[in-house]
């Protein structure tokens, strides 16, 4: 979980490198054959979850998606079928890497979780005690925004999946949330 | 009776230009009186030349056939109550019999009604001159004696009748014993001369001048009960019974009186196709007969010009459309007359000496291999002209199905094979009817009969893909395995396919070479791309980063 910050200064700058396998025209091609579409889809997972985690984005809307890399390779004119993605999505969804949002059952868009809130959770809970920030009460918008946490991973976070890392942390007891007068100014406090 | 010589499927072997006429399965035979249990149950087909038993169980060993020259009537004898019906069939005698069956390519026919003497050869008794055919020696002018070793020719114990009372070995012309004046009797404890001398006295019931000469053993009696039951009388002797357990006799009877009734012209019509062929004239209407219609035109008006004028109109048409079936029934006739020279050809290309020319001309280049290939492919082309007579409705009845199943697997085994083992239904069933001519099965009896290939253990498959498309399969050579193995290959060193691309390749139907790929595909060896140029197959490139665990 130490995260340099050399390392992930070099990891944006750098562009990402799409496996060979995203340059295979069947790749964007749902495969009727069980077996192959099982393999399929697992190399579909590992590769938005490399490429969202390089980028550090959080979110996904499926229709928009669609159009970008990584799910349309302008170079072979091959482009994911929405319906196709959206299987991919509930599969990482059912890995406990993605959840859905928006409306109940419209699968349009979600959040991907390319690190498990459990892990953000213990990231942030390591860098308050390292920062004898304990006991102290940190708003939400200055753990995700604030100065002191520039060049940390969780740094720009999305404020669902913090939110989420800190509810696994207050259910743990290693903190607490205090409601303001509206969702942006929830504050916390760390213990131990 | 003899034994039939069946095909690979089972159907019996027929010479050329003979034709079914009709099947009828569940039949059994009585050889006499008594039921024969060897032949108790198969399916009878009458051809126009003979008529063929096929044993259900064991049709290698026991199908047997009989010619229908050989049959000198036939009546038929309805069922009761637990009696199925039957066919009474008397046979001509045996030696008459196998003159008039093998001798049917021979240069015979002036003989009256088939009954002519035999064109066997014959040597004489007193002069031992070798004769051909006449009933009278040509040389020193005695008739032609007629004893029961017509082939053997065993001079030794030829005509010998033992005297009862000194044992002396009479010659079997003497009345008394030449010793000792005892009276010999033709007794029938001697052999087979005494006791057929015996039994043709008897035989006096039927037909020509030459069946009291006749008296050869029955020749395929199998057990000594039934030797000694037809030997009572005569009239079992040759008496044949075909039981229809399964009904039709009513509607075999007629087919088969008929077919006695032609089967002596057909062979002299044979051996002389080219002269037949000028016989029957397509009926032409003579021309004169419209023309006194013609003449007596009225030339008055009135409601009778009307009338005659529609009469003659309707006439008029009549007479083309008769004139033009007419055309048709002259290409009918022409149509077997060409098939038969069509055989004519290509038996004499696979004769010996053609092939010997085929292969003598391997020492002079290549260019005798080119032709020897042309030969080959003409000779193919030539075989495949028709099928000479067709399994229909009619002449099959009830198991019309099974008797196409087997005509299908006979026309088409080839075909097959030389396709790569698997061809489209549909393709198969064009094919079939071309080579049927005018007898067109229907599809639905063509598909019937492609899934009992299964059930009668024909070399074929009917295979139906989840696509819902047919295919005709090798029931050996076109194993799943097989083709994926080769489609992968191509993949491999053409790269990606479409099904085009697989039907140039396999010289097969675009939708064939679709489920194929798609049975590849299932496999696990190919995975498709779909774009807007079609579905195209490449090598499964998932399956191998799966096994390396990429990432």
């Amino acid at each position: 979980m130490t995260s340099p910050v050399s390392a992930v200064v070099d990891a944006s700058t750098a562009s990402f490198q799409f496996p060979e396998i995203y340059s295979f025209p069947p790749f964007f091609t749902r495969q009727p054959n069980e077996a192959t579409w099982k393999e399929q889809r697992r190399q579909w997972c590992d590769l938005i979850l490399a490429y969202y985690r390089h980028n550090r984005l959080f979110s996904m809307s499926l229709a928009e998606a669609v159009t970008e890399p990584p799910f349309a390779n302008r170079q072979i004119h091959r482009a994911l079928r929405v319906d196709v993605l959206r299987e991919i999505v509930d599969e990482l969804v059912k890995q406990g890497h993605a959840s859905w949002t928006g409306a109940r059952n419209s699968k349009d868009s979600c959040l991907l979780f390319w690190r498990k809130p459990e892990v953000w959770a213990s990231m942030i809970h390591q860098w308050a005690n390292d920062r004898g920030m304990l006991n102290t009460v940190l708003t939400l918008f200055e753990l995700a925004s604030g100065d002191d946490t520039i060049g940390q991973e969780f740094h720009g976070l999305d404020s669902t999946t913090l939110r989420k890392a800190l509810d696994i942390l207050q259910s743990q007891g290693k903190a607490q949330l205090f409601v303001g007068t509206s969702d942006e100014d929830l504050g916390v406090k760390f213990f131990t | 009776m003899e034994v039939a010589e069946l095909g690979p499927t089972q159907r019996p072997l027929l010479r050329s230009g003979e034709k079914i006429i009709c099947i009828q399965n569940k039949v059994g035979l009585y050889q006499g009186a008594e039921r024969d249990l060897e032949h108790d149950c198969g399916t009878v087909y009458l051809t126009s030349q003979r008529v063929f038993y096929v044993d259900q169980e064991r049709p290698r060993e026991r199908s047997v056939m009989v010619w229908l020259q050989a049959i000198q009537r036939c009546t038929l004898h309805g069922g009761f109550l637990y009696t199925s019906s039957k066919i009474h069939v008397h046979l001509r005698a045996a030696a008459e019999r196998q003159d008039g069956g093998d001798s049917s390519g021979s240069s015979r026919g002036s003989g009256g009604a088939g009954a002519d003497p035999a064109g066997s050869e014959w040597t004489c008794t007193i002069c031992e001159h070798a004769n051909r055919g006449a009933s009278k020696c040509a040389l020193c002018g005695v008739a032609r004696q007629r004893d029961g070793s017509s082939g053997s020719g065993g001079s030794g114990d030829q005509a010998v009748v033992r005297c009862p009372a000194c044992t002396f070995d009479n010659h079997a012309s003497m009345a008394r014993c030449e010793m000792c004046d005892n009276p010999l009797a033709p007794s029938g404890g001697s052999d087979a001369t005494a006791d057929g001398s015996g039994s043709g006295n008897g035989s006096g019931n039927g037909g020509g001048p030459d069946v009291s000469a006749d008296s050869g053993e029955y020749p395929r009696l199998r057990t000594a009960e039934q030797a000694r039951a037809h030997r009572t009388s005569d009239d079992t002797l040759m008496l044949l019974k075909l039981s229809f357990r399964g009904g039709g006799a009513t509607a075999f009877f007629p087919a088969l009186r008929e077919a006695v009734s032609n089967a002596v012209w057909l062979v002299v019509g044979f051996e002389g196709s080219g002269a037949t062929a000028a016989a029957p004239t397509p009926p032409t209407l003579p021309p004169t007969a419209q023309q006194p219609l013609a003449t007596r035109r009225p030339t008055a008006g009135g409601i009778s010009t009307i009338v005659s004028a529609a009469h003659e109109s309707s006439r008029a048409r009549d007479v083309t459309l008769r004139s033009a079936f007419s055309d048709l029934d002259a290409l009918t006739e022409k149509a077997n007359e060409i098939v038969s020279m069509a055989e004519h050809i290509a038996t004499q290309l696979n004769s010996p000496a053609a092939s010997k020319l085929r292969g003598g001309g391997g020492s002079s280049g290549s260019s005798d291999e080119d032709s020897a290939a042309r030969a080959d492919a003409f000779r193919q082309y030539v075989l495949d002209l028709g099928i000479d007579s067709p399994v229909t409705r009619d002449t099959a009845g009830a198991v019309f199905h099974d008797e196409l199943a087997r005509e299908l697997c006979d026309y088409l085994e080839n075909y097959v094979s030389q396709r790569g083992g698997s061809v489209a239904l549909v393709d198969a069933y064009c094919l079939y009817n071309r080579a049927r001519e005018f007898a067109l099965v229907y599809p639905a009896d063509f598909v019937q009969a492609c899934g009992k290939f299964e059930a009668l253990q024909l070399p074929l498959r009917l295979r139906a893909y989840p696509s819902g498309l047919l295919a005709l399969e090798d029931a050996a050579g076109a194993s799943d395995a097989r083709v994926v193995e080769r489609v992968a290959a191509y993949v491999r060193s053409f790269g990606p396919l479409m099904a085009t691309d697989l039907a140039a390749f396999d010289d097969c139907p675009v939708t064939l070479a679709e489920e194929r790929l798609w049975l590849c595909e299932r496999a696990g060896e190919l995975c498709r791309d779909e774009s807007v140029e079609g579905v195209r197959f490449h090598a499964n490139a998932f399956r191998r980063r799966g096994v390396d665990g990429v990432y």
